[in-house]
């Protein structure tokens, strides 16, 4: 056998039921009206993980949608990766569970990854490396987050802006609708306190002490079992690395800027996504702004912009596709995709 | 860029009318300069200077008069 190239074949996504609207919000934060948050984020509603609802419920509906709207079959299945970071315990690995409960192979091998931001791009760039050295022909990327449960109700700088979903990607050595190209990828671990749930692992054990909430200067209250984001200086670092990435990623292929048809990039927040395109001078159509509806998904962002995108028909044959993760750790990565044409994916 | 163009930016990116801010402006007396303020003021200075601020070395500044000496500082102000 020989695996040329790898592709992606299909994408789909699964939205929890509960959704919360700004509306909802603006009751909370006495200086944020609706149309406040909407301006700031472009985002109108996310969808919420009910209380028993995990990430890999929502990663299980995903892919569950996907076996049955493809012609794929759990049985057909090498590898799942599962990317995550609200797993449903530190161990066992939720991917086994998973394995488990869509009926894959006992010769699947399954583990997670955990990434938020960047998590898609880093799923496909080992998807790629499983199905290019021939020991896989399908893969199976899932990402998932419920981010909701660990935001504090009344930290307005993280709970305006994110939202939970569930996705499923299938890479394959066979037909697809994207061929999967070049990478960069990348690591500042010197940013891992600006974006942080500090209770989350083993450093500091959760306690009475962590959970006393307190109020910060802008008047968000959290505690340290809460998420906790610096925004500003997580900006910064995005206006750093994303013009980097792109830039090194083009150098790679020895394409110019002006060669991608479509940057798809995290959905993070209209503000950073609109100031970016401005920054590195792309023309705001080639970048697609998919948050409005979901909030931003981490890890869930940029599948879901794919599908939508792919949904309404705005990819045509050949185009070529940058995506761009960047986020939670720092982490960031970048990736080439050419566009097939053929829509395998029932809509 | 000239002081007085700057704190003109500065008034835009703080959704504040013009000429209302001068060196004693801060967080404690503008209530537009909040986290997301602070935002609009990278995203000024980024667009604006070149210059890629991170949000601690805006947290350090208690001022605009403080911001105003450390882009002088740097070099990007006159």
């Amino acid at each position: 056998m020989s695996f040329k190239s790898a592709k992606i074949s299909y994408i789909e996504y699964y939205l929890p039921e509960q959704i919360l609207t700004n509306e909802e919000l603006q009751t909370l934060y006495p200086r944020w009206s609706s149309e406040k948050i909407y301006s700031k984020t472009g985002i109108s509603t996310r969808h919420i993980a009910s209380q028993d609802e995990c990430a890999s419920d929502l990663g299980y509906r995903a892919a569950y949608k996907l076996f049955n709207q493809s012609n794929i079959k759990p049985e057909d299945i090498d590898v799942l990766i599962f990317c995550t970071q609200t797993p449903d315990y530190c161990l066992p690995t939720s991917a086994c569970i998973l394995q488990d409960r869509l009926g894959l192979p006992n010769s699947c091998a399954s583990f997670d990854i955990n990434l938020g931001c960047s998590g898609f791009v880093y799923g496909l760039s080992i998807a790629k490396a499983y199905i290019c050295s021939e020991m896989a022909r399908n893969v199976l990327l899932i990402t998932a987050d419920t981010y909701s449960k660990v935001i504090h109700p009344l930290d307005k700088s993280v709970r305006t802006i994110f939202g939970d979903a569930g996705t499923a990607t299938i890479i394959s050595s066979n037909d697809g609708i994207a061929e999967i190209g070049s990478f960069d990828l990348g690591t500042d671990g010197s940013g891992y306190k600006n974006f942080i749930v500090p209770t989350s692992g083993f450093r500091i054990p959760k306690s009475s002490e962590t959970s006393i909430e307190k109020e910060d200067e802008s008047g968000n209250i959290r505690s340290l079992d809460n998420l906790y984001m610096n925004g500003s200086n997580l900006f910064s670092f995005t206006l750093d690395a994303v013009p980097k990435t792109i830039e090194q990623l083009l150098q790679k292929v020895n394409l110019n800027l002006s060669d991608i048809d479509w940057f798809i990039m995290h959905q993070a927040n209209r503000f950073m996504l609109r100031h970016l395109t401005e920054k590195l001078n792309i023309p705001e159509i080639k970048v697609p702004i998919c948050l409005e509806q979901y909030g931003n998904t981490v890890s869930s962002s940029i599948p879901i912009t794919l599908r939508d995108c792919q949904k309404n028909g705005l990819f045509k044959n050949g185009d070529l596709l940058m995506l761009i993760g960047f986020g939670v750790g720092y982490s960031w990565g970048s990736v080439l995709l050419k566009w097939m044409g053929e829509d395998k994916n029932v809509s | 860029m000239k002081i007085k163009d700057f704190i003109d930016k500065c008034c835009l990116a703080l959704e504040v009318e013009p000429g209302t801010l001068n060196r004693d402006s801060s967080p404690d007396n503008v209530e537009t300069w909040d986290s997301m303020g602070y935002l609009n003021l990278i995203a000024m200075i980024d667009k604006e200077l070149g210059l890629s601020l991170s949000g601690d070395d805006l947290q350090k500044i208690n001022t605009l008069g403080d911001l105003i000496d450390e882009l002088k500082s740097r070099g990007v102000l006159e």
